[in-house]
């Protein structure tokens, strides 16, 4: 829209009338209840400045909080942080509203009733709640073996609990089921990134030398300027400064796509029809870079041979992804030409059926033109996970190794085996994330807790598992807990000093492990000190950088990974020929040392599960709509399967390529597309803080102005989406930057947050969909149908 | 001075302003509108602080004098304790900048947080704002800054000559 003197004037009218509208709250949320802790004054000043780390997003900001009379009252960026410059978005900020929150929970609950209420739980105490686990623990694995407990260490809490101190029970416990977030996040790309370039990280570090340092960004399911705005901010600004050519690949004009030069509205699920064939046309018109393919990349040949013989050209491509073959060879030929050139993708990728087969073609991509070994090149997904920052260890005679399988990467595949027992069963599980909003399949996941003997939520806020679990443990999150923050994309970790006392009876996840390690009879191992985060940083680092003399001496309290050793020193970009990955061999840490597009042994390793490693196919649900190959399953969730070999040694899926011989599946008209709403929001916490939820409130349907009208809606209606699967309820936004054949609604509302309720899109994602080898969801390409509520 | 090309949408201002000035929820004092784009133009992001006006239509609507604008460096400000909470400066306020506290029924605006600015800092939004694009200083520095890198300065004067300034989009 051009903005002109009137048309401006409307906008500010519109900001004015939001300001004064009603807001889509129940009961009596409303201002009045929800003023900030400064109760309508200006914040004081501080009488202590805290450096601190953000424990939301990858992006691993550093802060510094704002501390008066022993309360926290305010928080801004550090200006001392060379990633950062003291640039924070809403949700750091808002690490203050998420303390100091009514909402919070006060107290251990045990469930005494019906599961799906809150009056079916009474308040016990602390020793009572962590004696009755640890006895159900021991009586699980008595009865059923070790394999029978999972735990999903997942949500916001600090590192040294959630990979840190989980991992030593779980060695002491004896299961193989302990995860985090990756596979609902971006494992892919770090398995992928393993597969052909021997370590799981992108190559850059977020500077300005380095990511901020290209000449040419493409964005490929990538949403940076909601998902890391900081950073985000950073790429657009120098885009604008050194003009610097921003491409965005992505079926809606997202937040970064509107800051792009090029928006490439792609068909979902096709992401890697696109990168192959941009890979072709470079081969075709001898743009690869022959020096280093010959000198650093295995398998080159094997590439080219297969493209040519499934002719994977860009008029291929244009059939398959809606890109006219055109701009394909245009954007082709400009990143094989454009030495510092990066292709970010993220979550936009990871989360389909060929996640790890997609990020594989675009690290082939970056490879055959040279785009690695220097600053501002190459390609990476964010949310790759971290280096080890070391353990508490234990005694070999007291590890106990897991004698069954481990079922699976994704925690979505312990669902079956908790309903109906096969291969074999799980009985116990511990949550620390919100599987009722998060997980796909909604339906089904409420099912899976009947069977269980225990189950056991930690959690800050009172969201929908509270009223499911048989125990809900409140967690004192950040400050209040003290730690390590979440690993940003770029390896680092920031140091989060315990600043305040923890709240109510909540507790940091870190004092609640050690005690229940304790009441499992390992109090040798789980120490008291422990609970100091300074104390149990020096015991976990002491083979590792990651002390916490180091992390103090930096400014910004922050470390880069890895730091092998005590004194290894921080490195900038990784695969340098200089440095490579530090503590691995080589520049490229793979058995042959190279970049490995294809060896036999990787090939071996696809075809044991039915795959080529450079054979396209889209989600199940698009192949059916559109007769595009897609994916049969041959092994479900219920079954042993084979052994992985390319994500460590655990169930794998087998699978088969299928070539419909045309559309299979009728009714559904639309592609429906999921993500994050806006920068405001991570998931389902967020809707706990209100200055957050008030950001973006509502689940929203973004839908073209040409259906919206053929279905007779308008903006602000309430449409229905109808998928395979299920319905959900969206509040329409007419919007002409999205496929016209393509909706996106937003994840992370569920029916039972305070401010808006909207029952989870997630009721309609399938999670038996999953990438055969990445084990990723598919809650990105989907088919439905819409019509007014 | 709010750029409109490095703005990336995140509100990250919205949250600043609101834990510096303790502003509850539903009440802004600075607002990020994202209008739709229309006929193949782009998603645009819209931040609105008070434009502290060189001839402020609030101050000339105000019949208490409880709005004025400071002489040193043209902050406009409300003198709450002569507000009578009668809202005509909200009517008369072309931006839509006016807010109003419910809990003390007086008139609510963008100070560019004024006591920062006693203390030498920067407004709260600006110091955040991850996007780079919202600066503070004198307007002919900032105008001339803008000019070196080729923008261009969106007219939004309705007659009340803004303080606040606007960069335009960059053409493609």
């Amino acid at each position: 829209m051009k903005l002109t003197r009137r048309s401006f004037l409307k906008v500010a009218g519109v900001a004015a009338t939001v300001a004064g509208m009603p807001l889509t709250a129940k009961g009596a949320e409303n201002f009045k209840t929800h003023k900030p802790y400064t109760e309508g004054g200006i914040a004081p000043v501080p009488d202590r400045v805290v450096t601190s780390g953000c424990i939301w997003c990858q992006n691993g900001c550093s802060m510094k909080v704002h501390v008066q009379g022993g309360r926290i009252v305010n928080i801004y960026g550090n200006p001392d942080d060379p990633v950062t410059g003291g640039k924070l978005c809403p949700k750091g900020q808002n690490n203050v509203n998420v303390l100091y929150n009514k909402y919070r929970l006060k107290a251990p609950l045990k469930r005494i009733g019906e599961r799906g209420s809150s009056s079916s739980y009474k308040e016990i105490s602390w020793e009572q709640a962590l004696t009755e686990i640890a006895d159900k623990l021991k009586a699980v694995k008595e009865k059923y073996g070790p394999e029978s407990l999972a735990w999903w260490v997942a949500g916001r809490s600090e590192s040294q609990a959630r990979s840190g101190l989980s991992g030593t029970f779980q060695k002491l416990y004896g299961t193989p089921h302990r995860e985090g977030t990756g596979p609902f996040c971006n494992f892919a790309g770090g398995a992928a990134s393993n597969s052909i370039m021997g370590h799981n990280n992108p190559p850059w570090t977020y500077t300005r030398e380095d990511f901020g340092g290209a000449d040419f960004y493409m964005f490929v399911g990538s949403n940076m300027a909601a998902a890391k705005p900081v950073m985000f901010g950073v790429v657009n600004d120098e885009r604008i400064k050194r003009k610097a050519k921003l491409v965005v690949v992505d079926p809606r004009m997202s937040e970064a796509a509107s800051r792009a030069d090029v928006w490439l509205p792609i068909k979902p699920s096709t992401d890697m029809a696109l990168a192959l064939s941009m890979i072709y046309h470079i081969i075709e018109k001898n743009l690869q870079n022959q020096e280093f393919i010959d000198n650093k990349v295995l398998g080159f040949d094997k590439l080219k041979a297969f493209l040519i013989e499934k002719k994977y050209t860009p008029e291929w491509a244009e059939k398959i992804t809606g890109i006219s073959a055109k701009t394909i060879k245009e954007l082709a030929e400009e990143y094989a030409k454009t030495e510092k050139a990066i292709i970010m993708g993220n979550a936009g990728l990871s989360h389909h059926t060929n996640s790890m087969l997609t990020h594989r073609a675009f690290y082939m991509l970056a490879a055959i033109t040279g785009h690695f070994g220097k600053p501002s090149m190459g390609y990476g997904c964010g949310n790759n996970g971290g280096t080890s920052m070391g353990s508490i260890s234990v005694p070999k005679e007291k590890e106990v190794k897991p004698k069954k399988q481990r079922l699976g990467k994704s925690p979505v595949a312990w669902v079956e085996p908790m309903i109906t027992g096969k291969p074999y069963p799980i009985k116990a599980f511990m949550s620390m994330g919100n599987p009722f909003v998060m997980w796909p399949d909604q339906e089904r996941i409420r099912k899976a807790l009947d069977n269980l003997d225990v189950s056991v939520y930690f959690s800050v806020f009172p969201s929908v598992e509270t009223t499911y679990f048989d125990y809900v443990l409140p967690s004192s999150p950040w400050t209040e807990s003290g730690g390590v923050g979440p690993v940003s994309d770029e390896r680092r970790f920031a140091f989060n000093p315990q600043i305040i006392q923890p709240l109510h009876q909540a507790r940091p996840e870190r004092w609640t492990i050690i005690d229940l390690g304790k009441k499992m009879g390992w109090g040798d191992i789980f120490k008291d000190e422990y609970k100091d985060p300074v104390k149990l940083q020096k015991a976990m680092s002491k083979k590792t950088g990651f002390s916490p003399e180091r992390f103090f001496a930096k400014k910004e309290g922050a470390l880069r990974g890895p730091l092998p050793t005590p004194d290894a020193p921080e490195i900038g970009t990784l695969y340098t020929e200089k440095h490579g990955v530090p503590g691995k061999k080589g520049q490229f840490p793979r058995p042959s040392g190279k970049i490995e597009i294809w060896t036999e042994a990787l090939e071996k390793a696809f075809m044991a599960q039915g795959l080529n490693p450079f054979e396209f196919y889209a989600d199940p649900e698009i192949g059916m709509k559109d007769g595009l190959p897609y994916l049969e399953y041959i092994d479900d969730d219920a079954s042993e399967g084979v052994t992985s070999q390319l994500i460590g040694k655990m169930r794998a899926r087998r699978v088969k390529v299928k070539y419909p011989a045309g559309p299979e599946i009728t009714g559904f008209d639309m592609y429906l597309t999921t993500g994050r709403p806006s920068a405001s929001q991570f998931h389902a916490g967020t809707h706990w803080v209100w200055n957050l939820n008030e950001q973006m409130p509502d689940q929203y349907c973004m839908i073209h102005p040409d259906k919206a009208m053929e279905i007779g809606i308008s903006n602000g209606d309430k449409v229905k989406i109808e998928g395979i699967k299920g319905h959900v309820l969206a509040k329409a936004w007419v919007y002409e930057g999205i496929r016209k054949d393509t909706i996106f609604v937003p994840h992370g509302y569920s029916a039972e947050q305070p401010f808006t309720q909207w029952k989870s899109i997630n009721f309609i994602t399938n999670k038996d969909k999953r990438c055969p080898i990445s084990d990723q969801t598919n809650y990105k390409a989907l088919i439905c149908r819409v019509s007014k509520a | 001075m709010v750029d409109l090309e490095r703005c990336i949408g995140c509100k990250s201002c919205e949250t600043a302003c609101k834990l510096e000035n303790g502003i509850p929820m539903g009440r802004y004092r600075t607002k990020v509108v994202w209008v739709n784009p229309q006929k193949g133009g782009k998603l645009l992001f819209v931040s609105s602080p008070c434009m502290h006006c060189g001839k402020p239509a609030c101050k000339q609507a105000c019949p208490t004098g409880a709005i004025y604008k400071r002489p040193e460096d043209g902050v406009v400000l409300i003198d709450k304790s002569k507000c009578i909470g009668c809202r005509y400066c909200a009517w008369a306020c072309p931006y839509g900048a006016m807010g109003f506290d419910e809990d003390k029924m007086v008139a609510d605006k963008c100070t560019y947080c004024a006591h920062r600015l006693a203390r030498g800092e920067e407004p709260a939004c600006v110091t955040k704002c991850p996007g780079h694009a919202l600066k503070f200083g004198k307007a002919s520095e900032l105008t001339a800054n803008a000019r070196s890198e080729g923008r261009w300065i969106k007219n939004i004067d309705v007659g009340t000559k803004p303080s606040t300034v606007y960069l335009e989009r960059i053409k493609p």
